[in-house]
């Protein structure tokens, strides 16, 4: 399984957004995103990326594909 | 023992405050928003449901808005802090019967030209009490900062009144919940505020050295009072804006949190209305006691402690003569001053008994069976 990490922020964003994924059924993991400097991120399966995007955007959180 | 100072802190903890610290110890308890790995993400999801709990507790849907802190007086330092404006002056109101908690940050901003203050004297009868509030905004009032109940007598405030008062003249409300979270039900949307400060180690039975700030959404956006590692954005000179990152630099006390989180469950199962009950119909029997006994009380009938005195004596001998029979009480001015001089007991405090939920009628009675040896 391909998998990306989306950028969150803080790692209660990162626990949020994992926590908010799981109740649509996205299986994420907290891990630390790969940008430079420091963030929380969420590792998702590559072909949920649009669907989880979307339902961190509804929720107000940004997620950036790191 | 006798424990009759939960006012200061509860004891004895509840049996999974207990387990829940002691199994702490031999967790892999890693710091949380630090690294990536099992036992760093392991106590961030326990700090997590913390948040959680609290949230639900007090009525917040976002658990990111519940902000730990090492104890109430920090709490309510970094919402003092945090809301009142760096530069200029601003007018805020708060009571007579607050703690130094409150007092100290206030008396610090007044030194400095920050704020004005204007104090109003709560009344047992809440019409009156309004009325007095209201009496004390003078000019555009920004801040109000009340206790919800009185560490000294017990007397509770109409929070949500005043709070909607306030809001009405477009100022914020920090609420001390010290003394009422855990068993008077002080949710944000029931008081009103847009910020409550609580201790983890008095009515919401967890250990000593954590607090909370539990914000509103209506709450401003608070300055930092603390500042340091957060875990993230390291790379910005400034603290992060995002909560609850932006007012807890450092490590938290994940150990103590963990015990939180289970006195928090602790409070739930029984409900806040039923400890209160319980805590209510002790110090009702318990002063009824002492006004029989001919001595002075200063706490209203609806009161969950005891602030009483025994003829002339100072506080601190009586407080003494019962330790020495194994009986714990408070003496003193309670870190409370002008409430004791608002009493007129500013020379010798007063006597606090504050009850909690493993506190008994026999021990009341006890106690009681004692202090008639001083008559």
């Amino acid at each position: 399984m391909e998998t990306v990490i989306l950028t969150v922020g803080s790692i209660t964003f990162a626990q949020r957004a994992r926590n908010l994924l799981a109740s649509r059924k996205i299986l994420a993991n907290l891990v630390r995103a790969r940008q430079s400097g420091c963030s929380y991120g969420v590792r998702i399966d590559r072909e949920k990326l649009s669907e989880a995007q979307e339902i961190l955007r509804s929720a107000g959180m940004k997620a950036e594909v790191t | 023992m006798i424990y009759f100072d939960n006012a200061a802190t509860t004891y004895p903890k509840p049996a999974g405050v207990t387990t829940a610290l002691l199994s702490a110890g031999s967790q892999p308890i890693g710091n949380p928003g630090r690294g990536a790995h099992a036992a760093a993400l392991f106590s961030a999801d326990a700090v997590f449901e913390a948040r959680r709990a609290l949230s639900r507790l007090f009525g917040v849907a976002d658990e990111r808005r519940v902000v730990f802190a090492k104890n109430a007086t920090e709490a309510l330092n970094a919402a003092i802090f945090g809301i009142v404006p760096r530069t200029g002056c601003v007018d805020v109101v708060t009571s007579v019967l607050e703690h130094n908690s409150v007092l100290r940050p206030l008396y610090a901003l007044q030194r400095v030209g920050r704020v004005r203050l204007h104090f109003f004297e709560p009344s047992v009868d809440e019409e009156e009490c309004v009325q007095r509030f209201r009496s004390a905004f003078q000019g555009q009032v920004y801040l109000v900062v009340l206790t919800a109940c009185a560490n000294t007598t017990g007397l509770n405030l109409p929070i949500s009144i005043l709070s909607r008062v306030a809001h009405e003249r477009g100022a914020f409300v920090i609420v001390d919940a010290s003394q009422s979270a855990g068993h008077k039900k002080i949710g944000l949307s029931d008081c009103g505020a847009d910020c409550i400060c609580v201790p983890a180690h008095k009515g919401l039975y967890g250990v000593m050295g954590v607090g909370a700030l539990v914000l509103g959404e209506g709450a401003p956006v608070l300055e930092p009072y603390l500042y340091g590692g957060a875990g993230f954005d390291s790379e910005r000179e400034e603290m992060p804006c995002e909560l609850p990152d932006r007012l807890e630099a450092g490590t938290l006390n994940v150990h103590g949190i963990l015990a939180f989180s289970a006195g928090v469950h602790f409070v739930s199962e029984f409900g806040e209305e039923i400890l209160g009950a319980h805590l209510r119909s002790l110090a009702s029997a318990f002063r009824e006691g002492v006004l029989r006994l001919g001595f002075s009380v200063y706490s209203p009938i609806e009161s969950e402690m005891t602030l009483f005195n025994v003829g002339d004596l100072h506080s601190a001998e009586v407080a003494e003569f019962l330790s020495e029979r194994g009986i714990c009480v408070r003496a003193g001015l309670h870190c409370a001053p002008l409430a004791h001089k608002t009493f007129g007991t500013s020379s010798r405090g007063a006597v606090r008994a504050s009850f909690g939920a493993f506190n008994t009628q026999e021990e009341v009675e006890q106690v009681l069976r004692v202090l008639n040896e001083l008559k």
